[in-house]
């Protein structure tokens, strides 16, 4: 490469970056705002990154003191009764501590857990003995209540219940200087529903009591794990993802969503190039008028054909199905129509005139000649209508009922609605509602390949 | 021989075809499936249990799921199916409500915005629950007792024809509520003084009070300097918020009179009321000063009182708890809102005004019963209890406080303070507090009249309140010799009143019978048809129409055939015949002749959004230009160009939601990274420059709109690329052997071959700018001062807010008809300079 080449080339790539940084931004700052904890969205803060904390109490950044808190324990059974198991400050002098890393301060109310882990990362086990005030069958929702103290270290779960070992299903970060409740739950009817999963389920395991302990009484034994800083980083990073996809029936919808999308851009990539060439390339009567239609049924403002349409898809028989979503792609939209008529337009004739010499019909012409020649405009029309279906929620809003038809696009509609203002989640459902999309665009962006096409032609 | 280089070029290049084949194939696979599930019987979802479709009740609790199997259980005819409501209240936004409703799918119970009920119920979209609540049996265990309820919430959802007397109905079952409250930021309140004998702070209890306390919290940018600009809010009167309602109904007004029948804005206590919110801008620089510190889109972040830029607030007690549940530690103050001092000198207690939400059930639901059983269920205080636990349960996992929201039910209110607030002893004492001055304030509180404009009727107010607060007519008041206050209110009151007058005047007589229509549908559909017969007959020779090519054309057309008759041309025809009508989507449409027509062209309304969304117009060239540029960046085959076209595509794909949100803070007047740029530029550089207040300004709004369209001009890009390559590389080469620079190869081949994607572009572009809708939707709801009400915006609420579709359609062919006219223009100009392959 001479000189001069590779100097354009760098000036280019210089230039292209930094525009790159422009249009970067809204996915930085997405991604930015979408690990923010609460504290972080109010201050309008830039996200700090959490790093591995040794021991607790400490002094934090701002000179406010931050140490865990056990706030009590509390049973709530099917029919609403709500036990206080073990209060606050009781569980300082009824815990059992696994080692002398750890020692626990009752408190007003509370009880404080020292812990050092400078000389050992290996997790700290609390004991809680107590008395379950009712039938275990009767048990649903065991809550924890504690204040973390913003170290990012997690809480496993397990509670020894006779011969069941229940053994929580997943950690939880102790993010925040906050007062927190964990509420653990045995396998419910909640499990299949639509709730928003905020609880943590968990699951049975046998377990062979030691004599040590009566086999009447109950233990909710609590590790604390110390979080390394990477994984501390990776628990901010993904804490309010986790969120979006417990908040919603995420794979379903972004099934549902795929299903929409997929038949969509199928349907829109076969009616327009199959519309366009009898606009583009064939002679018939009206054909001017016919485009004329055509471009004016976008003219009109969309909204005072909404009432009239559902009623059309009403009597289809359509009302609360996928289908009004996706099925008229197959029937065409002008806007691709349009772009693909005057894509066909630019195509020379000489193709075609051939084709007919040989002997091929309109159909194989089409098939055989056109299709491979419309390529790059296939792609912008793939990219397109699936960045439509995906992000479109006026369609799902008015044809859908049922919640488990939903797309991804309305589900996380109605969750902005319903988390009223939750900044943070809010962006981490949209980066997931993005990133489809840019895969998308990243597999059909390389049909845009300069100069390849149409080579040859004179002949 | 070309022929076959190009089939053997397909052979070769087979995996790039293999896509689109792929596409092919599953298209036909498509069909099969499709036309399979037509024909075969639906599934068998129906297992005997009669379904009750219930909608947006997830607002109220995750619990509700809970308590709808307790429901089935308890009443296994049922099978209670819950939908979210996915609106964002049933007034900004009825379109699916009112589909379901037309399209004779209601669901049979809505959880629906009680200010909305006057405009449902009037028109006979809402069932009466008065007589199932009268037939209740006494012994039933959650039988509903209004005798609970605050009296307010249940007026609210009573209507009664305006001049009507007598017995009353209620159309509703209220759930929460919300009321308008004072907040303060007791930190700085302390700081300034406000406080009494022993230090406790103390919150203006009048309207006196709060004026001078204002003036005591406000901070200029230069200390005692008012030009320089307010850098801190004394008090946020929230004008938006609070309309001119709190203070009107403060100072004894009302703003329809008793009979429902007559607008009342320009009443002695309602203009007095605006002098006194106009005193409260005033002292602070203004109502544009003051609007700046508005969180324009979303709270949160941006919210300029967590952010400590205002002392005091007229706040929603909902968003105290809001507050508070983002930012627990925060010590905020809270108090009813000030009274004028005569009113309390008088003896009236503190009011304030309130609204929130009921069940209502559709009056075509196919399930009353059912539905009115299910609200009863989900009312009573077990419920109530369940669904208060779970959010308690929701709110604390996530690290955040619990506090109950406002009942329509006062014994359960009362208990659920009781239980949640003041019997938990880790609460903080000014929560406490802050709840014992809600109780308190509960009862007295007073509600938007309940009537068939209830929107109409805020928007109007807000309009009145806004010109007073901007002293609009300050001018015409002094060379009148009025009072200025009372002119502007007087100027807002007509718009609602001619509605109101049109909604109580008897129908006009002809109802549209539709099946004549249909008649004529099927004329329409055959016409082109004929007309094409004809056409072929008469220019067979001249223009060579060959008959094996006309049925290609039809076989090839076929789809869009279908999806005309079917899905486009019906409604279109719809959406002519209702602009000749009156019709609001519930009641029968009836014919009015040209009347919409003759409105639309003494609509203010619609000269100021045609003109709004021609200003737009100007992004066209703009976006083309930029994202033109971009893909002859872009058009080259350099190691990363797939990255560098992904990043440069991505401002198209983030959602507008969140697009809406980082540009109204970044452009944001106070807190914004925009403008603290500009100033601190200006500042170094010494420039007269103030920066510009974007969404809070009416000048600066669409400026704002169009710097946020421009950034995402990648999705013009991807168009501007496929037409790249259809550019035959050996024009560029033929080019290069003549000498021409890469300039005038720009000019010279590029936008000549370009040119047919040039024109796509540009009409295109014009079409989707003259129907811009989501930005004003989604981001600023017109404002401010309507200048980002755009056409098919103002359209929308016209149709789905005011609920007159026949006016909206009127609307929208005098659009259709200025969009045609574009086009035209450009199709016509375009034969000078579109290349097309026409050998």
């Amino acid at each position: 490469m001479t000189a001069p080449k590779l100097g354009r080339l760098v000036v280019l790539h210089v230039v292209l970056l930094t525009l790159a940084c422009v249009f970067l931004f809204p996915f930085v700052w997405m991604l930015l705002v979408s690990s923010k904890t609460d504290e972080e969205v109010v201050a309008n803060r830039f996200p700090a990154l959490p790093a591995f904390r040794a021991s607790s109490p400490y002094v934090r950044g701002d000179g406010s003191p931050a140490s865990l808190e056990l706030l009590g324990v509390e049973v709530r059974t099917h029919d609403l009764r709500i036990f206080k198991v073990v209060p606050g400050a009781r569980i300082a002098n009824a815990a059992i501590l696994s080692d002398d890393r750890a020692r626990l301060v009752a408190e007003d109310g509370s009880t404080r857990i020292v812990y050092d882990f400078s000389r050992s990362r290996e997790p700290i086990e609390i004991r809680v003995p107590f008395e379950m005030p009712v039938p275990f069958a009767d048990v649903h929702k065991i809550s924890v209540s504690l204040k973390a103290d913003d170290s990012w270290h997690r809480v496993e779960a397990e509670l020894i219940d006779g011969a069941t070992r229940w053994q929580a299903a997943r950690p939880v970060y102790l993010a925040q200087l906050r007062p927190m409740t964990i509420v653990y739950q045995p396998p419910s009817d909640d499990d299949r529903s639509l709730k928003a999963r905020t609880w943590i389920p968990l699951e049975a395991h046998a377990y062979t009591s030691p004599t040590t302990m009566p086999a009447t009484k109950n233990e909710l034994r609590l590790r604390i794990i110390p979080s390394s800083t990477p994984q501390a980083i990776y628990g901010k990073l993904t804490r309010n993802y986790d969120r979006v996809f417990r908040a919603v029936p995420f794979w379903k919808y972004v099934g549902n969503s795929l299903v929409v999308a997929l038949l969509s851009v199928g349907g829109m990539l076969f009616s327009s190039t199959f519309v366009a060439y009898a606009f583009a390339r064939m002679n018939w009567p009206g054909r001017a008028i016919a485009m004329g239609l055509l471009l004016s049924t976008m003219m009109l403002p969309p909204q005072v054909t909404i009432i009239p349409s559902f009623v059309v898809i009403k009597t289809l028989g359509w009302y609360n199905t996928l289908k009004p979503l996706w099925f008229p792609c197959w029937l065409g939209s002008a806007f691709f129509i349009f772009l693909m008529v005057q894509h066909l337009r630019t195509i020379p004739r000489e193709l075609e005139e051939a084709a007919r010499l040989d002997g091929l019909g309109y159909v194989q012409t089409w098939y055989y000649i056109m299709l491979p020649q419309v390529k790059p405009a296939a792609a912008a029309i793939a990219i397109l209508t699936f960045q439509g279906a995906w992000n479109d929620f006026l369609g799902p809003l008015i044809y859908l009922r049922d919640q488990s038809l939903f797309t991804l696009s309305l589900g996380l509609y109605d969750l902005q609605i319903y988390s009223s203002n939750d900044q943070s989640v809010m962006m981490a459902g949209n980066v997931l509602m993005t990133l489809p999309v840019l895969v998308i665009f990243f597999l059909f962006q390389r049909y845009f390949i300069a100069g390849v096409t149409m080579s040859g032609l004179k002949g | 021989m070309v022929l076959e280089e190009h089939i053997l070029a397909g052979a070769t290049s087979r995996h790039g075809l293999m896509s689109l084949r792929v596409a092919v194939g599953l298209a036909i696979v498509a069909l099969a499936i499709f036309i399979a599930s037509c024909v075969l019987p639906p599934d068998k979802t129906d297992d005997g249990r009669t379904p009750i479709v219930v909608w947006g009740v997830t607002f109220l609790g995750d619990d509700v799921y809970t308590i709808a199997s307790q429901f089935e259980r308890d009443n296994p005819q049922y099978k209670v199916v819950i939908s979210s409501g996915a609106e964002r209240d049933t007034n900004s936004d009825g379109q699916r409500l009112l589909c379901a409703i037309t399209g004779g799918v209601p669901p049979d119970v809505v959880f629906f915005g009680r200010h909305a009920i006057g405009e449902w119920a009037s028109r006979g979209a809402l069932l009466d629950l008065k007589p199932m609540i009268d037939t209740q049996a006494a012994d039933d265990p959650s039988r509903l007792r209004l005798e609970e309820y605050y009296d307010w919430a249940l007026d609210e959802c009573r209507y009664r024809k305006p001049g009507a007397v007598g017995e009353t109905s209620l159309f509703g079952i209220p759930t929460v509520v919300d009321i308008r409250i004072l907040i303060a930021n007791r930190k700085m309140l302390r700081e300034s003084g406000e406080v009494d004998a022993v230090g406790n702070v103390v919150l203006p209890r009048t309207w006196e009070d709060l004026a001078a306390a204002t003036d005591r919290l406000k901070r200029f940018k230069k200390p005692g300097d008012p030009t320089s600009g307010i850098e801190r809010l004394g008090l946020d009167p929230n004008v938006n918020l609070t309309g001119l309602y709190l203070s009107a109904f403060q100072a004894g007004g009302e703003l329809l009179s008793a009979d429902r029948a007559t607008v009342t804005f320009d009443t002695a206590p309602s203009v007095r009321a605006l002098h006194h919110l106009a005193d409260l801008y005033d002292r602070q620089g203004g109502y544009k000063e003051v609007q700046a510190f508005q969180s324009a889109a979303q709270k949160g972040a941006m919210d300029p009182f967590l952010a400590g830029q205002v002392a005091m607030k007229l706040e929603n007690d909902f968003d105290f708890t809001f507050y508070t549940f983002f930012s627990p530690d925060m010590d905020i103050a809270v108090a009813p809102a000030p009274m004028p001092a005569s009113e309390l000198a008088a003896g009236r207690s503190p009011v304030t005004w309130g609204g929130g939400f009921a069940l209502v059930i559709p009056a075509t639901s196919k399930q009353p019963q059912g539905a009115f059983k299910f609200i009863q269920y989900l009312s009573c205080w077990n419920s109530t209890r369940l669904l208060e636990q779970g959010k308690r349960e929701a709110a604390e996992s996530e690290g955040r406080l619990y506090l109950p929201q406002g009942l329509g039910n006062r014994v359960q209110y009362e208990q659920l303070i009781e239980q949640a607030v003041m019997g938990n002893e880790r609460m903080p004492q000014r929560i406490k507090d802050a709840y014992a001055v809600l109780r308190e304030l509960m009862p007295h509180t007073l509600y938007r009249p309940v009537t068939p404009i209830g929107q109409l009727l805020w928007e109007q107010q807000l309009e009145g309140v806004k010109a007073g607060l901007n002293h609009s007519f300050a001018d015409q008041a002094k060379a009148r010799g009025t009072d200025e206050m009372k002119l502007a209110l007087a100027q807002a009151e007509t718009k609602a009143q001619a509605q109101l007058n049109e909604v109580l005047s008897p129908p006009p007589p002809n109802v549209v019978n539709w099946w004549p229509w249909f008649a004529t549908y099927a004329v329409l559909i055959a016409l082109p048809f004929v007309a094409m017969w004809i056409a072929y007959r008469r220019y067979r020779v001249s223009h060579s129409y060959k008959p094996r090519e006309i049925g290609a054309a039809i076989l090839f057309l076929s789809p869009w055939i279908v999806l005309m008759i079917v899905f486009v041309a019906g409604p279109i025809l719809f959406s002519v015949i209702t602009s000749f009508t009156r019709y609001d989507v519930i009641s029968p449409a009836r014919y009015v002749g040209l009347q919409n027509f003759r409105e639309i062209l003494s609509d203010p309304l619609f000269y100021k959004s045609l003109w709004n969304t021609a200003y737009m117009l100007i992004r066209v060239p703009m976006m083309m230009a930029i994202s033109l540029g971009i893909a002859m960046l872009l058009n080259r085959s350099i190691r990363g160009i797939s990255f560098y076209r992904t990043v440069f595509y991505m401002p198209a794909i983030v959602p507008l939601v969140a697009s809406a949100f980082l540009w109204v803070w970044l452009l944001h007047p106070t807190v914004g990274p925009i403008n603290a740029a500009i100033t601190q530029i200006s500042g170094v550089l010494h420039l007269p420059i103030e920066a510009p207040k974007w969404f809070t300004d009416a000048n600066w709004s669409k400026p704002g709109i169009i710097v946020m369209s421009l950034w995402s001009a990648g999705a013009g890009m991807i168009i501007w690329l496929s037409g790249l390559q259809s550019i035959p590389t050996q024009l560029y080469e033929a080019a290069s052997i003549d000498g021409a620079s890469k300039w005038r190869q720009f000019l010279h081949v590029t936008l000549p071959m370009l040119s047919p994607f040039i024109l796509f572009n540009a009409i295109i572009g014009v079409i989707g700018t003259m129907q811009v809708f989501a930005e004003s939707f989604i981001m600023t709801a017109g404002e401010p001062e309507n200048s980002t009400l755009f056409y098919a915006y103002y359209l929308f609420k016209e149709a789905f807010q005011y609920f007159r579709v026949g006016y909206a359609s009127a609307l929208a062919w005098s659009l259709f008809i200025v969009v045609l006219a574009l086009t035209l223009l450009q199709l016509w100009l375009s034969r000078k300079w579109v290349h097309y392959d026409r050998a």
